[in-house]
């Protein structure tokens, strides 16, 4: 194995597990419309930084922190606004295009902004994939308990005197910070599938939350793992043959789960996270 | 005729298709279900490509499939739908990529497909989307009033004998017709802004459902039109700039209504159309929306 393919996997089965584990909130919350929002935004960050030839992920995160002020602000993930972030989204994505469609040869750029390029993953992604892991491990085990009960009760929160809005904008910032780590290696239009597939998948073979971030992480850094292997075997684009797994997973998850529909719906189901 | 002269019909024969499908994707809250429509579509256009089938063909077939499927998993209410969308969306995207970056030359091919080629439609692309167009003014004018009487009262529509799982099919199912339609032209990523748009401007300024339809109708045609001949004499992605625009007008009508509420509050009269409160009685469509 030669020194590149090492270090895509690194970066791979970092961000696969960062994703993972960090995905069974968004599950629990049901973000996966907002969490689309917010890659289609980091897109255009991601095209800002190319033209003017800064780091991507400098790009990347200004973006992600500009759409989770928003976000928080005007509650854009709310229910009500599905109209205007379905607009917000496609016009992110427009004018990312029409950006990047200025300049010659402008469809290798946009490839790499949109589906991103793992195989040049550097030292300093890794370390900063390595530095967001931590970062995330330690803000879910320290905020286990109160990332749960505002996940399923955010009534439940307020009246025993935690601040729902400091817990709801910690995990919106949490997310952008792992959207904007991913981006170098999934681009702008995956981390979705690695943010909720491997979550999904754990959150449908466990109901428990922590075994579920545990399974979620590692079936993340094993679908990242596995999608460098297919993708240098059949030579396929890598960070989408990872997606495709994550998808993969979650359709055998549905297929084998053992729990039985009766105790799925005996489970509590958490509520929407409306006030996002 | 040239091929800016088809370029721009397409694009205003799309945006009047998509306007008036766009009421009833926002009366039915399905702007995530269709973004995951357009994502899906597009490994099946890429297979047909590969496979040297008719794209409408592939892309067709891979639909109905995905609308079956979402059909199934919506029965299964323990389900959390928005994940299972979302799965389908990211998933399906990335096959399409896979499926791409098997062949040679790429980049280009990814580029074509995810924003379009607007300027190669050819006489057999006008006709099909003048065929969808009919599709959809023939559906709106047959089952237009069971549309929204399905969108606003389910149960009541159900008591009255009719039957949902139809109507939802046909609504999908055409839906999934006019994404056919705009990927090859617009984009797989930009497509939904030709679908859901027009109808977000739309209802900025009026609740009335044949207003609404009106607006829209001419909020996609406006699109259309002003952002080819903008991508022609400035040299940008076409598909990129109807998108632009289409979003510069929702950001416009956003800012003008919102200034106009704020004025005849404080005269202490009832806005007109106050962007925060729901359209109307609450349009919902039980079994395939999404719970953001």
């Amino acid at each position: 194995m030669s020194g590149l393919s090492e270090r895509a996997l690194l970066e791979l089965v970092l961000t696969g597990a960062v994703c993972g584990a960090l995905g069974v909130q968004v599950v629990l919350r049901r973000l996966a419309f907002f969490t689309e929002t917010f890659g289609h935004i980091t897109f255009l960050g991601i095209v800002a930084a190319t033209i003017t030839g800064t780091d991507i992920k400098l790009g990347a995160g200004l973006a992600a922190m500009c759409a989770v002020a928003v976000t928080s602000r005007h509650g854009i993930a709310s229910r009500r606004n599905h109209q205007h972030a379905g607009v917000m989204v496609s016009g992110a994505l427009a004018l990312g295009v029409v950006l990047i469609s200025a300049r010659p040869g402008f469809s290798k750029d946009l490839t790499a902004a949109l589906v991103g390029s793992p195989l040049t993953a550097g030292t300093g992604d890794i370390a900063m994939a390595t530095v967001v892991a931590a970062l995330v491990a330690g803000a879910l085990t320290l905020g286990h308990k109160e990332l749960a009960l505002a996940a399923f009760d955010p009534g439940a929160t307020r009246a025993l005197g935690y601040r729902t809005r400091l817990i709801d904008s910690g995990l919106l910032a949490l997310l952008a910070i792992t959207v904007m780590t991913a981006a170098p290696a999934v681009g702008a239009a995956l981390p979705l599938a690695l943010l909720i597939g491997p979550a999904a998948s754990a959150l449908l073979w466990t109901r428990r939350i922590l075994p579920a971030t545990l399974l979620g992480g590692l079936l993340g850094a094993a679908s990242g793992a596995a999608g460098l292997a297919v993708s240098l075997h059949y030579r396929v684009a890598t960070a989408a043959g990872t997606a495709v797994i994550c998808g993969a997973l979650f359709a055998l998850a549905a297929a084998t789960s053992t729990l039985t529909a009766d105790q799925r719906r005996a489970c509590p189901s958490p509520a929407p996270a409306t006030s996002l | 005729m040239t091929a800016v002269g088809r370029a721009i019909l397409e694009a205003v024969l799309l945006g009047t298709v998509g306007g008036l499908i766009s009421v009833q994707i926002t009366l039915r809250r399905l702007p995530f279900f269709t973004l995951a429509m357009t994502h899906a579509t597009f490994p099946g256009v890429v297979l047909a490509a590969i496979a040297g089938i008719n794209l409408y063909a592939g892309g067709g077939l891979f639909g109905v499939l995905i609308v079956l499927g979402v059909l199934a998993l919506s029965r299964r209410p323990e389900q959390g739908t928005s994940t299972a969308i979302g799965i389908m969306l990211s998933a399906g995207f990335a096959l399409g990529v896979v499926l791409l970056s098997a062949r040679d030359g790429f980049s280009k091919d990814l580029t074509a497909y995810t924003v379009g080629q607007i300027l190669t439609v050819g006489n057999s692309d006008l006709l099909a989307v003048t065929v969808v167009g009919l599709i959809v003014v023939g559906l709106l004018a047959v089952a237009g009033r069971q549309l929204t009487f399905r969108a606003f009262d389910p149960s009541a529509y159900a008591a009255a004998g009719y039957r949902p799982t139809a109507i939802d099919m046909a609504l999908l199912l055409t839906v999934e017709a006019v994404i056919v339609v705009a990927v090859p032209a617009v984009g797989a990523i930009l497509a939904v802004a030709v679908l859901v748009a027009p109808a977000a401007i739309a209802r900025l300024w009026t609740h009335d459902i044949t207003a609404m339809t009106a607006i829209a109708v001419a909020a996609g045609a406006g699109s259309g039109l002003t952002g080819v001949l903008i991508s022609t004499s400035y040299d940008v992605a076409a598909g990129g700039a109807i998108t632009v625009v289409t979003g510069t007008l929702f950001a416009l009508s956003l800012a003008a209504t919102t200034a106009r509420n704020a004025v005849t509050a404080r005269r202490g009269r009832r806005p007109a159309a106050d962007p925060a409160t729901p359209v109307t009685a609450g349009p919902q469509m039980k079994t395939v929306e999404e719970t953001g």
